[in-house]
C-alpha cells in the first residue's frame, strides 16, 4: 500500500499539492511535498481521502495573505536594487546617457507633432453633426476638346436634387461672394470669410445659433448671421440681434450669431449673407443651369442608398437642358464628395481654399517613423555597446541566482526607466516648441490639443514599443553573458553585436539620407516653381484691387493718368483679374464649327497697356490698340475683338497660331461673336501645378476690377506712400488693399512652402539624432580602441594617417546607406512630382549633395573622436599593460 | 542582538522543546499547541527559513521515509545564537509579567 502510494506521488503530486508547494522557497519544497503525505496519512485515518485535496486548498487560501506580502517585500527589494543600478549607470556614464534620452526625446517631440499635425489633417470636416450623411456635389462637364471638375454647380440644382429625391433630406447652396466692403460708421474693412447662404444650411451642417432663429435668419434679404468673433469686431460686447451693417453700399441686418464652428473644416466663414440678398444681382444665373458658380451641399437620409443615389442624380442636368447639352456637345455629370474628403482628396477648380495633399501627410508620417526609427536604434547601438562594461554585474547577479527571465526583466526595466525620462523631456520640448510649431506649419494648436485621450493611447504604445524594441536586443544578450567568462574578464568588451552596430549605422544614415535628398527635391521643386519664366513679369508689380467702384469702368483711362503722375510708377493696366487669381470660365467654340463643338475656356479682360506691362508676348497677329477705339468692347451690343493664347489656337485645331489669325469665335459670356485679332505666347497664369489652360482676352472695361501698377527699383517705400495717397484721391473713404505680384502669386505654392520648412526641420533632426548616435558610438569605440591606437604610434603612425584610417570604416558604412537610399528616394520623389505638370527633374545632383553632406557630418562626428584618441600620448594609454 | 518577535519565540520555543525531531509536521503541531495558532503549510517554512537566515536555527537532513513517499524531513535545532536569543527573551518576558503583577495589585 505504502509502495503504491508513493509510486504515485512521486509521477506527479495532484495541483494543489504542487501549488501549495510552490508557496514554499524553493530548497524547502521537497520537505513541504514530505510533510504534507504525513499529513495526508494522519487524516486517512480518520476521514476519506478526498477531503484531504480540499484540506490543502483550504491551507493554500489561509497561506495567501502571508504569501504575497512576502512577495510583495522582495519584489520591492530587488525593484529599489534595480533602480539604483538604473541610476548608477546613467549617472557613471553621462555623455552617454544624455546622448540616449535626448536622442529619444528629440525623436519621440518629432513623432508627436507630426502625428498631431496629421490627425489634424485628416480630422477635416468629421465633426459636424452626423458628417457622414453630408456631401458636396461637384461636376465634370465634359465636350470632345476637355473635361474639367467643378467644386460649384448651377444654382437651380438644389432645389430639383431635393423635390425630386427622397434621398435626400436637406439641400443647400452656398456662394462664394469674398470681399465685401463692410461699413459702421467710420469702422471700414474688406471682408473676406463671407458667404451667401440658403437657410437650409443650419440644418445640413447642423450647427446651432447662439442667437435667432435657424429656420427663419437666412430667409428675408438683406439679413445676415455672423459669428461671435465678427460681431465683437463690429460691436464689442454689447447686442448685435436687429442691428445694421452697411455691406457693399447696403444696409443688411443681422437676425443671428453662431458661436465657434470647427476650425477643421474646408468651409470657412464668419459671415452668411442670405441668398435672397444676392436674386436681384445674380438674375437668370438663378435659373441657369450652365454656371458653376454654387457651392451645393446635400445631407442624405440616413438610411439612403448613396451608390443608387448618385447614380440616378448624376444626370439630373439632362432632365433639364438635355437639348442644349446635345447641341453644345457636352455632357454634365454630378458626382458626389463625402464632405470629410474635401479637403484632402478634392482638387477641383474653384475649390474654396487650397486643399490639403494626402502624399504631404505619407511623407511626413514616413519622416515621423523615421526619426523614431533613428533614435529608436541609438538606443540599441549604445546599449549593447555598453552591455560589455555591465557583463561583471550580469556575472554577479547570475552567481547570487539571478534568473534569465529576472535579468531581461531588469534590463527591459531599465529601457522603460530612461524611455520614461526621455517621455517627460519629449513632452517639454514639446510644450516649448508648440508655437514654433504653429507658425511653421501654419496650424493653431493649443496645449490641450496635445493631451487628448487619443494622443495620450498613442503615446503610451509608441512608448512601449519604443520602449521594447530598443530594449529586447541589449536584454537578450546581457542576459545571455556566461557568467564565469565575464567574471573571468574574457568577454572582448565591444566585439559583441558589432555587426549589427554597423548596420544599424547604415540603417539610420539610410533613413537620414531619405530625408535629407526629399528635403533637397522639394527645394528644387519649390524654387523652380518661384523662378520659372512664368512667360510674365511678376516682379515689382503692385496690385490694387477696386471693389465697389460702380463708375470704375468709365474712369478706368483717367485713374490710370492719375497714377502715372508719380514718376515712379512705371506702367499702369486695368484687367478682370491677374495672375494667380481666379478667372471667368465660359463656353467658346468656333463658328464655323457650329453649335456642338464647346470649350470651357478662361476669360480674362484687359485694356490695351496690359500685355505690355506684363511682358506678354505675341506670337501672331496684333494686341489691343488703344488708338483703335474697336477694339474695345463697351457694351454686350458691340462688336468684340479677342485675343487668344497659345492653348487655346491649338484646342480650337489650329496648326500654327497664325492661322488663328481672322477666325471667327463665339464666347459663352453674352453670347457674343467675334475675330480672333492675335496669339499670345502661353503664360503661367495659374501657377506651375497646371498645364496652361486656353484662354481667351478681351478689351472689356465693363469686367475691370484689378488695377496694376508697374513701379521702380529705386524706394519702393516712397514710392507705396505716394500709391496710397493717390488712392485717397482717387477713391475717398475706400480702404487700400495692396499687394504685390509675386507674393500673392507665390501663395499658390504654400502648401509646397510648409511641407518644406516641416520637411527640411526633420531632416535636420533626423540627421542630428543620428548623428548624436554615430557620436556617442565613435566615442565609445576610440575607447576600446586606445591600446591599439597605442601601439600604432609607438610604431610611428602619424595622428592624421589613425584618423583617416579610424574615420574610415564609418564613411564606409555611411556611404553604403547613401547608396542604398538613393533608388528609395529616387522612385519616392519621382512619385511626388508626378503631381506637379511643371517639375524640375529628380537630379542626380540632390542624392549626390545629401550624401556629401552626411559623409562630411559623419567626418566631422568621427574625427572629431579619433583626432581625440589618436592624439592621446601612448605612455598613457599603455600604462596599464 | 535584536529582540525576538512574538512568532518567532513561539517558533524557537516550539523547535527547542522538539529535540532531534523537529520538523515541518512536529513543528506546526507544537506552535498550534503552544499558542493556539495553526499556521499554513504556504508560509510555515517561510518562517522556519527567516529564523534560519538569522542564525537562530540550524538544518539538517533527516532520514527519508515511505510514508513521506521518499522525501527526507528538513530537522531543525537551535544554535548557540538561538539559545541565547531564547533565554533573553524569557528574561524580557519574566521582568514584564513581573512588573504586570506589580501593576495589577497596586491598581486592585
Amino acid at each position: 500500500m505504502g509502495a503504491f502510494r508513493s509510486d504515485k506521488s512521486e509521477a506527479r503530486p495532484p495541483r494543489a499539492l504542487r501549488w501549495l508547494a510552490a508557496m514554499s522557497p524553493y530548497g524547502e519544497r521537497f520537505a513541504v511535498l514530505g510533510d504534507l503525505d504525513e499529513e495526508r496519512a494522519r487524516l486517512e485515518e480518520k476521514r476519506e481521502r478526498s477531503r484531504f485535496e480540499f484540506w490543502c486548498w483550504k491551507q493554500i487560501l489561509r497561506s495567501l495573505p502571508g504569501y504575497l506580502k512576502n512577495v510583495a517585500f522582495w519584489r520591492i527589494q530587488m525593484f529599489k536594487n534595480f533602480l539604483k543600478i538604473a541610476v548608477r549607470n546613467l549617472a557613471r556614464q553621462p555623455g552617454y546617457s544624455l546622448i540616449n534620452i535626448l536622442g529619444l526625446a528629440v525623436g519621440l517631440a518629432g513623432c508627436w507633432l507630426i502625428f498631431l499635425f496629421v490627425a489634424h489633417e485628416t480630422s477635416y470636416d468629421r465633426s459636424w453633426p452626423a458628417a457622414d450623411r453630408i456631401y458636396r456635389v461637384a461636376e465634370e462637364i465634359k465636350s470632345e476638346a476637355s473635361t474639367r471638375q467643378f467644386a460649384g454647380i448651377s444654382f437651380p440644382y438644389a432645389p430639383a436634387v431635393k423635390s425630386l429625391f427622397p434621398a435626400v433630406e436637406e439641400a443647400a447652396r452656398l456662394y462664394p461672394i469674398s470681399m465685401q466692403l463692410v461699413e459702421k460708421g467710420e469702422t471700414k474693412s474688406y471682408e473676406e470669410r463671407m458667404l451667401a447662404a440658403d437657410a437650409e444650411i443650419f440644418s445640413v451642417f447642423g450647427f446651432p445659433l447662439a442667437e435667432g432663429n435657424p429656420a427663419s435668419a437666412l430667409v428675408r434679404p438683406n439679413t445676415m448671421v455672423i459669428s461671435k468673433a465678427a460681431a465683437a469686431k463690429y460691436f464689442g460686447s454689447g447686442p448685435v440681434m436687429g442691428k445694421t451693417l452697411i455691406v457693399n453700399g447696403q444696409p443688411v441686418e443681422i437676425t443671428g450669431v453662431f458661436g465657434r464652428l470647427p476650425a477643421a473644416s474646408h468651409l470657412k466663414f464668419d459671415w452668411l449673407l442670405s441668398m435672397a440678398t444676392f436674386r436681384s444681382s445674380l438674375g437668370r444665373e438663378m435659373e441657369n443651369w450652365f454656371n458653376t458658380m454654387a457651392l451645393t451641399y446635400v445631407k442624405l437620409r440616413p438610411a439612403a442608398d448613396v451608390a443608387g443615389f448618385e447614380k440616378e442624380m448624376s444626370r439630373l442636368a439632362e432632365r433639364f437642358i438635355g437639348e442644349r447639352l446635345r447641341q453644345n456637345g457636352q455632357a454634365y455629370r454630378y458626382f458626389l464628395q463625402p464632405v470629410s474628403s474635401i479637403h484632402l482628396d478634392s482638387h477641383l477648380l474653384f475649390e474654396q481654399e487650397p486643399s490639403g495633399n494626402r502624399m504631404v501627410l505619407v511623407l511626413l508620417s514616413a519622416a515621423a517613423v523615421l526619426i523614431l526609427l533613428i533614435a529608436g536604434l541609438n538606443f540599441v547601438s549604445l546599449s549593447t555597446a555598453r552591455s560589455a562594461r555591465r557583463a561583471r554585474e550580469v556575472g554577479i547577479r547570475k552567481v547570487v541566482g539571478a534568473v534569465r527571465r529576472q535579468l531581461m526583466g531588469q534590463h527591459l526595466g531599465e529601457c522603460v526607466f530612461v524611455t520614461a525620462l526621455a517621455a517627460a523631456a519629449a513632452i517639454s520640448l514639446t510644450l516649448l516648441v508648440l508655437r514654433a510649431f504653429n507658425r511653421l506649419a501654419g496650424t493653431d494648436f493649443l496645449i490641450p490639443d496635445l493631451f487628448t485621450p487619443r494622443f495620450i493611447g498613442f503615446g503610451a504604445i509608441v512608448l512601449a514599443l519604443t520602449a521594447f524594441g530598443a530594449g529586447i536586443y541589449p536584454a537578450l544578450i546581457l542576459s545571455s553573458f556566461k557568467p564565469a567568462a565575464t567574471l573571468k574578464g574574457s568577454i572582448a568588451s565591444g566585439a559583441r553585436g558589432l555587426p549589427l552596430r554597423r548596420a544599424i549605422v547604415v540603417g539610420q544614415f539610410f533613413a537620414a539620407a531619405l530625408l535629407v535628398a526629399g528635403s533637397l527635391m522639394i527645394v528644387r521643386q519649390v524654387e523652380f516653381m518661384k523662378n520659372t519664366n512664368l512667360g510674365f513679369a511678376k516682379e515689382r508689380k503692385l496690385i490694387l484691387p477696386i471693389r465697389g467702384v460702380p463708375d470704375f469702368a468709365g474712369r478706368s483711362e483717367e485713374v490710370k493718368t492719375a497714377f502715372l503722375r508719380q514718376a515712379s510708377i512705371r506702367g499702369a493696366a486695368v484687367s478682370s483679374s491677374v495672375p494667380g487669381r481666379s478667372l471667368s470660365n465660359f463656353n467658346v467654340r468656333l463658328e464655323e464649327k457650329g453649335p456642338g463643338s464647346n470649350w470651357a475656356m478662361n476669360h480674362l479682360y484687359v485694356d490695351a497697356d496690359f500685355l505690355n506691362l506684363y511682358d506678354i508676348s505675341l506670337v501672331a497677329g496684333r494686341a489691343f490698340e488703344a488708338a483703335r477705339p474697336a477694339d474695345r468692347t463697351e457694351d454686350y451690343d458691340d462688336l468684340p475683338v479677342f485675343l487668344v493664347n497659345e492653348s487655346a489656337a491649338r484646342a480650337f485645331g489650329f496648326g500654327s497660331p497664325g492661322d488663328a489669325l481672322g477666325k471667327r469665335i463665339r464666347t459663352g459670356h453674352g453670347g457674343r461673336t467675334g475675330a480672333i485679332i492675335g496669339v499670345v505666347r502661353d503664360f503661367h497664369y495659374a501657377g506651375l501645378q497646371q498645364a496652361v489652360a486656353p484662354l481667351i482676352l478681351e478689351w472689356f472695361p465693363r469686367t475691370f476690377r484689378y488695377l496694376t501698377l508697374s513701379l521702380a527699383p529705386e524706394r519702393i517705400g516712397e514710392t507705396l506712400s505716394a500709391v496710397e495717397r493717390e488712392w485717397k484721391a482717387q477713391f475717398p473713404g475706400k480702404p487700400m488693399d495692396a499687394v504685390f505680384l509675386d507674393d500673392d502669386f507665390n501663395r499658390q505654392y504654400r502648401v509646397e512652402e510648409r511641407m518644406l520648412t516641416i520637411v527640411r526641420v526633420f531632416a535636420a533632426l533626423g540627421t542630428f539624432v543620428a548623428c548624436l548616435g554615430l557620436f556617442g558610438l565613435s566615442a565609445f569605440m576610440s575607447e576600446q580602441k586606445r591600446r591599439e591606437i597605442g601601439i600604432r604610434k609607438v610604431l610611428g603612425a602619424d595622428t592624421v594617417g589613425i584618423a583617416v584610417k579610424f574615420s574610415g570604416s564609418f564613411l564606409g558604412l555611411v556611404l553604403l546607406a547613401n547608396a542604398l537610399a538613393v533608388p528609395v528616394a529616387w522612385i519616392g520623389m519621382d512619385r511626388y512630382l508626378r503631381g506637379f505638370a511643371f517639375r524640375a527633374d529628380v537630379s542626380g545632383w540632390s542624392f549626390a549633395a545629401a550624401a556629401g553632406f552626411s559623409l562630411v557630418i559623419t567626418f566631422l562626428t568621427v574625427a572629431f573622436q579619433s583626432v581625440r584618441a589618436a592624439r592621446t600620448n601612448p605612455a598613457v594609454s599603455l600604462r596599464n599593460e | 542582538m535584536r529582540e525576538l518577535s512574538l512568532y518567532e519565540t513561539v517558533f524557537l520555543l516550539a523547535i527547542s522543546g522538539l529535540p532531534g525531531n523537529a520538523y515541518g509536521v512536529t513543528i506546526r503541531a507544537e506552535v498550534d499547541r503552544l499558542s493556539g495558532r495553526t499556521i499554513p503549510y504556504g508560509t510555515l517554512y517561510s518562517y522556519l527559513d527567516q529564523l534560519f537566515r538569522k542564525g537562530y536555527v540550524a538544518k539538517a537532513f533527516g532520514a527519508s521515509t515511505s510514508e513521506r513517499g521518499g522525501r527526507s524531513r528538513i530537522l531543525y535545532r537551535l544554535t548557540p545564537a538561538g539559545i541565547a536569543a531564547l533565554k533573553e527573551a524569557s528574561r524580557v518576558q519574566k521582568s514584564i509579567s513581573l512588573g504586570l503583577e506589580r501593576f495589577l495589585e497596586t491598581e486592585a
